[in-house]
C-alpha cells in the first residue's frame, strides 16, 4: 500500500512542483472553481497589488465594473489623475478587511463616522476615509461633501450590480479613531489631519478580526446581491513600515500570515468564496526573488504576468488566449465642431490686444 | 471695447487677433490703428514693434468661447449625463439635480487647457512688454433671455435650456483661471466691471450684442476700467 504522498499529485510535492518546473511554469493554482467569463461583471477592490488585477482585466476584455467611472469632460488623463476607472468606485485603495467593511456599512447609511473632513498644511481638505483621492485636496468642504455621496452612490451600484468581487487583502496594521471605531486607510497626520494619541489609536488585526470582518461584509453584501461569488488574494507586497517597535519584516510575516489563514478559512467555510494564489506566486523562492523591484518591496510587471496569466488560465472562460488588448476607449475630448460649435465661433470676433501711450488716451478735443 | 474708444474719440493702437495674421493694418484720421496679426507661431514684426515700442500699459482682450461651449454640452449629446461642479470661490451655490459632480481641480484643469493656445499667446505678449501687460476678464455670460432664440436658430436638440448656474459658474471659473495665468505672466488682471452685471451675475441685457459679446455700452465700462488704471 502506498503511503499518501507517493499518490500526490505533482503539484503537492515540492520537487516536482517546484523545483523541477522552469519558474515561470510553476502553477501553484492547481485546480480553481470560478469561470469568470467575459460577461460577468467583476468588482476589484483592497491594496496596491489589487490596482494590478483590475488593469489586467480591463486590458484582457472582461468586464471590469466601473460605477464610478468619472465624467466623459474629463480627458483620459486626467480622469486616471484624478484616481478614477483605478477600482470599481473611487475608492482608492482598501488595505483592510475593517475597511472593506465599513464601506458597506457607509454606503448603505449604518455608519457615519464623525470625523468627516481633515484639512492639509495649505488649507485644503482631504476624506479621512480616502485621504489620497483627490490629489492635491479638495477645494471646499461642499465639494468633498458632494462627492462623496456621489461615491458611496456608486459604492452601493457596484455592490448590487457586481457578478464577482475580487478582493485583495493587504494589511492588519491599522489607525482608528477611539470615538466611533472608524478605521483610516492612513494614519492620521500622512495624508492630512493630525495624529493625536487621545483620539487615535492603532489596531493590529487578529485572524478572527479580520474573518469576523470579512464574513460580516460578505452577508451584508449577500443581502443587497445574493448571488455574488467572491475571489480572496493576499497581496504579496510588504509593509512599508510597522507601527510596532519591531522589524519591519518581522511585523510583515505577521501581517501575511493572518491575511493568508484568514483567507483559507473564509473560502472553506462560506459558500462561494475562493482564494486564488497570487501570494505564493510572487513570493515563492521559486522566483529567486525577481518578482520584486530594486525596492524589494514593489512587485515587477512580470511577477504581475505570472500571476494574471495563471488568472486567465484557471479563472476564467477561455483562458489566457484573452490576453489581447482592447481598443482603445473612445476619445474623451468635448465633441467635434458642430453647428453649434460654428456659430459661436463665428461670434466671437472681437480678441484683441489694446495699446496705448501711456494710460488710454483721454478724448481728442 | 473700440467701438467705444472711437466713439469717445480715444487714440489707440491695436492687435486684432482674429485676423489673418497678414499684418494688415487698419487706420484712420482720428489716431486708430488696427493691426491684423493672430500671433501664431509668432507676433510679426509691426505687431512686436507696437508692442514695444511704447512705455504705456498694454490691455489684452485675449479670451475665448471654450467656456461658453462647455455650458452648452449638453446639447451635444442629450445621452450624456449632465455635469456640474462646486464652484471654490462660492461653494454654497446649488447643484442641479440629476447632474454628475465633477472635482473642481478637473474641471480646472479642462478649462485651463482649453485656453492654452490663448496663454501662450499672453505669456508671449507679457515677455515681449514686461510689467506693462494688463489682462481683463473674459465678458460674462448673457441671461437666457439671449441664450433660447440663439439655440432656437441652431440645429440642437435642447429639451431645455442648459444650466444657467453651471454657465455662470463655468464663466467664473475661466476668469479665474485667466487671473492666475496672469499672475504667472506677472500681468495686472481686471475683472468684470459691477456695473456690467444684472442681479444674478448675468450681463446685463442691455449690455449684450450677442451670446458671447458685449455691446458698445459694455465697452464703454470696459473703456472706463481702462482709463481708471494708475
Amino acid at each position: 500500500m502506498k503511503h499518501p504522498y507517493q499518490q500526490a499529485a505533482d503539484y503537492a510535492r515540492w520537487d516536482r512542483g517546484v523545483a523541477a518546473v522552469p519558474p515561470e511554469q510553476v502553477d501553484p493554482v492547481a485546480r480553481f472553481p470560478v469561470l469568470l467569463t467575459p460577461s460577468q461583471p467583476v468588482v476589484t477592490a483592497g491594496s496596491c497589488f489589487a490596482q494590478h488585477i483590475s488593469r489586467h482585466l480591463k486590458r484582457a476584455g472582461f468586464n471590469f465594473l466601473v460605477t464610478e467611472p468619472g465624467h466623459q469632460l474629463l480627458p483620459d488623463d486626467l480622469r486616471a489623475t484624478l484616481n478614477y476607472g483605478v477600482f470599481s468606485a473611487r475608492f482608492g485603495n482598501i488595505y483592510t478587511s475593517r475597511q472593506l467593511d465599513q464601506l458597506f456599512r457607509r454606503a448603505y447609511g449604518t455608519f457615519a463616522p464623525e470625523d468627516v473632513v481633515w484639512e492639509r498644511p495649505d488649507g485644503r481638505l482631504v476624506d479621512p476615509l480616502r485621504p489620497t483621492i483627490q490629489p492635491g485636496g479638495f477645494a471646499t468642504r461642499e465639494e468633498l461633501l458632494a462627492d462623496r455621496t456621489q461615491h458611496l452612490a456608486a459604492v452601493r451600484r457596484a455592490f448590487e450590480e457586481v457578478s464577482v468581487f475580487i478582493f485583495t487583502l493587504g494589511l492588519t496594521e491599522c489607525w482608528v479613531s477611539k470615538a466611533d471605531g472608524a478605521v483610516f486607510p492612513l494614519a492620521p497626520g500622512v495624508a492630512g489631519g493630525t495624529y493625536d494619541p487621545e483620539r487615535h489609536a492603532f489596531v493590529n488585526l487578529s485572524v478572527a478580526d479580520v474573518i469576523e470582518e470579512m464574513t460580516r461584509f460578505i452577508t451584508n453584501l449577500r443581502s443587497v446581491n445574493p448571488a455574488a461569488v467572491f475571489i480572496l488574494t493576499v497581496s504579496p507586497v510588504p509593509l512599508a513600515a510597522t507601527a510596532l517597535d519591531r522589524h519591519v519584516l518581522v511585523s510583515t510575516a505577521y501581517s501575511k500570515a493572518v491575511l493568508r489563514v484568514a483567507a483559507e478559512t473564509l473560502a472553506s467555510s462560506l459558500p462561494q468564496v475562493h482564494y486564488f494564489p497570487s501570494y505564493e506566486i510572487v513570493t515563492a523562492p521559486f522566483s529567486r526573488g525577481r518578482y520584486y523591484s530594486d525596492d524589494l518591496r514593489s512587485v515587477t510587471e512580470a511577477g504581475v504576468e505570472h500571476v494574471m496569466s495563471l488568472f486567465f488560465r484557471h479563472a476564467t472562460d477561455g483562458g489566457h488566449a484573452r490576453a489581447t488588448l482592447e481598443p482603445a476607449e473612445a476619445s474623451q475630448a468635448p465633441s467635434a465642431p458642430d453647428a453649434l460649435d460654428q456659430a459661436l465661433e463665428v461670434l466671437c470676433d472681437e480678441e484683441l490686444i489694446l495699446l496705448g501711450d501711456g494710460r488710454p488716451g483721454e478724448p481728442r478735443p | 471695447m473700440l467701438e467705444a474708444a472711437a466713439e469717445a474719440h480715444v487714440p489707440f493702437q491695436a492687435i486684432t487677433l482674429k485676423g489673418e495674421g497678414d499684418g494688415t493694418f487698419m487706420s484712420n484720421a482720428n489716431g486708430w490703428t488696427v493691426l491684423s496679426d493672430h500671433g501664431f507661431p509668432d507676433f510679426t514684426d509691426e505687431s512686436k514693434q507696437l508692442l514695444t515700442g511704447s512705455s504705456g500699459p498694454i490691455i489684452s482682450f485675449i479670451s475665448g468661447i471654450r467656456h461658453v461651449r462647455l455650458g452648452l454640452r449638453q446639447m451635444d449629446d442629450p445621452l450624456e449625463r449632465p455635469f456640474d461642479f462646486v464652484l471654490a470661490e462660492a461653494p454654497h451655490m446649488p447643484l442641479e439635480s440629476g447632474t454628475e459632480i465633477i472635482p473642481f481641480d478637473g474641471v480646472h484643469e479642462v478649462v485651463r487647457r482649453a485656453f492654452k493656445r490663448r496663454f501662450k499667446l499672453m505669456t508671449r505678449v507679457a515677455g515681449l512688454a514686461p510689467g506693462r501687460l494688463v489682462q481683463f476678464a473674459p465678458p460674462p455670460p448673457v441671461s437666457d433671455r439671449w441664450l433660447e432664440p440663439f439655440l432656437s436658430k441652431q440645429n440642437v436638440k435642447a429639451t431645455a435650456l442648459p444650466n444657467r448656474l453651471l454657465r455662470w459658474k463655468l464663466w467664473r471659473l475661466t476668469v479665474a483661471v485667466f487671473r492666475q495665468h496672469a499672475d504667472r505672466c506677472g500681468a495686472r488682471f481686471v475683472d468684470c466691471p459691477p456695473e456690467a452685471l444684472d442681479a444674478d451675475g448675468f450681463m446685463r441685457d442691455e449690455l449684450v450684442r450677442n451670446v458671447t459679446h458685449g455691446n458698445v455700452a459694455f465697452g464703454r465700462l470696459l473703456l472706463e476700467q481702462a482709463r481708471s488704471l494708475s
